[in-house]
């Protein structure tokens, strides 16, 4: 799954990413199908899906509440429930895609002081962490 | 013939049972040996599974940490020798109130936790308990092991203060011990002395009244405050629990005094911020506290 996160924020294209694990296979003919479908299932996973994954492994949900992500959520900061809706990120910028994955990739150089730190998230993931959050009404 | 067919009962209950249990050890090694589970840390656990780690982890915590004897946590040195240790050893995997984990905290499975609100979910003892002791299947480790407890407990300390420490105020920290004149960090206040207003808020403010002053002033156009009619604003954070919400606007502990001072004047508390000045005054600022913080 996470080389496909790396495939899909460079639209790569979903079979060149399964075609990187031939060993399973190989391994018994009777595997290959079940192979087959659970590699493309997890390569066909779309934008919103990755990014769900994303705002788990980086704990985005252990200091907000996002509905749908997986693991324990937490109370630190806002709850990000209803994201589509929300007007601004931070209390200081519009909320429009683009200014969320700006927001996301470096908190402190837009509101100084603040709580939220810069995890380290490309551009890309982020990307993917937006895709998801805006679909939440 | 009562008895022989009680004793066929059992018999056939018996059997089923024998089978059953083959089949399940039967299964579980085909599946251990297949290699089929997904080990990577990358993949969640499934629900049930967590939901029995954590309840464990807890009920265990909980009752091994019984009777530990706390020192006093409010002393400034063991406060500061904590917070040297806590950059030493947490910041990587549980970051800082505006310090972010590091690669290895984020690839950790599960998640370990931010500490800024732990004191809502541990108390002293059980967290010196698991600085010392580590955690099984959460990658916690044991801090205790080979060193004395006095640094698990200066760690304790810390992370009990750490529940009141800006963004901003642990820069300072940071800034004050790796300062090379040791008199600066000798000279910093590591123990909190403002006042967060819980009493005044039980004094001064009513729930009821709070209540009616949110739907007035209009809080609800903006933001979804459970319990107050036509509050169902999407443009701002829900409200919902903030008894549990840690940080205010981002940038300041959520506590009664700061919430107030936050609601008369918002711009002088966080320049550029979107929220207006809806014009409460400081009387009517206490009741809406004290209504929020029964949110939970």
């Amino acid at each position: 799954v996470n080389s496909c996160v790396a495939m899909r924020s460079t639209s790569a294209t979903p079979t060149r990413c399964c075609a990187a694990r031939p060993s399973w296979a190989l391994r018994s003919r009777i595997l290959t199908i079940p192979a087959l479908v659970v590699g493309l299932a997890a390569c066909t996973e779309s934008r919103e899906e990755l990014g769900r994954e994303l705002l788990s492994t980086y704990g985005c949900v252990s200091c907000h509440q996002i509905p749908g992500a997986v693991g324990l959520q937490g109370w630190v900061g806002p709850s990000l429930e209803g994201w589509r809706e929300r007007r601004y990120i931070a209390g200081r910028l519009l909320n429009t895609p683009d200014e969320l994955v700006r927001w996301i990739v470096d908190p402190p150089a837009i509101s100084p002081g603040t709580a939220m730190p810069n995890l380290g998230v490309r551009e890309g993931e982020a990307g993917l962490m937006t895709a998801y959050l805006f679909t939440l009404e | 013939m009562l008895l022989t067919h009680k004793a066929t009962v059992w018999k056939v209950s018996l059997v089923t049972l024998l089978v059953a249990a083959v089949i399940g050890v039967v299964g579980a090694t085909v599946y251990i040996y297949s290699g089929f589970y997904d080990i990577a840390a990358a993949e969640p656990h499934t629900g049930p599974v967590r939901s029995v780690l954590r309840t464990t982890a807890r009920n265990s915590v909980e009752r091994h940490a019984r009777g530990v004897e706390i020192p006093n946590l409010a002393d400034a040195k063991l406060i500061r020798r904590g917070f040297e240790l806590y950059q030493e050893l947490c910041v990587v995997c549980h970051g800082a109130p505006g310090v972010a984990k590091s690669r290895i905290g984020i690839g950790m499975n599960p998640n370990p936790p931010p500490l800024e609100d732990a004191v809502n979910y541990w108390k002293a003892e059980e967290i010196y308990w698991i600085i010392e002791h580590g955690l099984k299947m959460a990658g916690m480790p044991a801090f205790g092991i080979g060193v004395s407890p006095h640094n698990s407990w200066a760690l304790t300390a810390f992370v009990m203060r750490l529940s009141s420490i800006t963004p901003v105020e642990y820069a300072r920290m940071a800034a004050a011990v790796s300062d090379p004149d040791p008199r600066v960090a000798e000279a910093f206040s590591w123990t909190r002395h403002e006042d967060p207003g819980w009493t005044t808020l039980l004094a001064r403010g009513d729930a009821e009244e709070g209540r009616q002053l949110i739907r007035e002033l209009g809080c609800g156009t903006c933001h979804r405050v459970p319990g107050v009619l036509g509050a169902t604003g999407r443009n701002a954070p829900p409200l919902d629990g903030w008894s549990r919400r840690h940080y205010l606007a981002g940038i300041q502990m959520n506590t009664p005094a700061l919430l107030v001072d936050w609601l008369v004047d918002p711009l002088a508390f966080k320049p550029g911020t979107a929220m207006p000045d809806v014009g409460a005054s400081e009387t009517e600022a206490w009741h809406i506290a004290r209504y929020l913080y029964t949110l939970d």
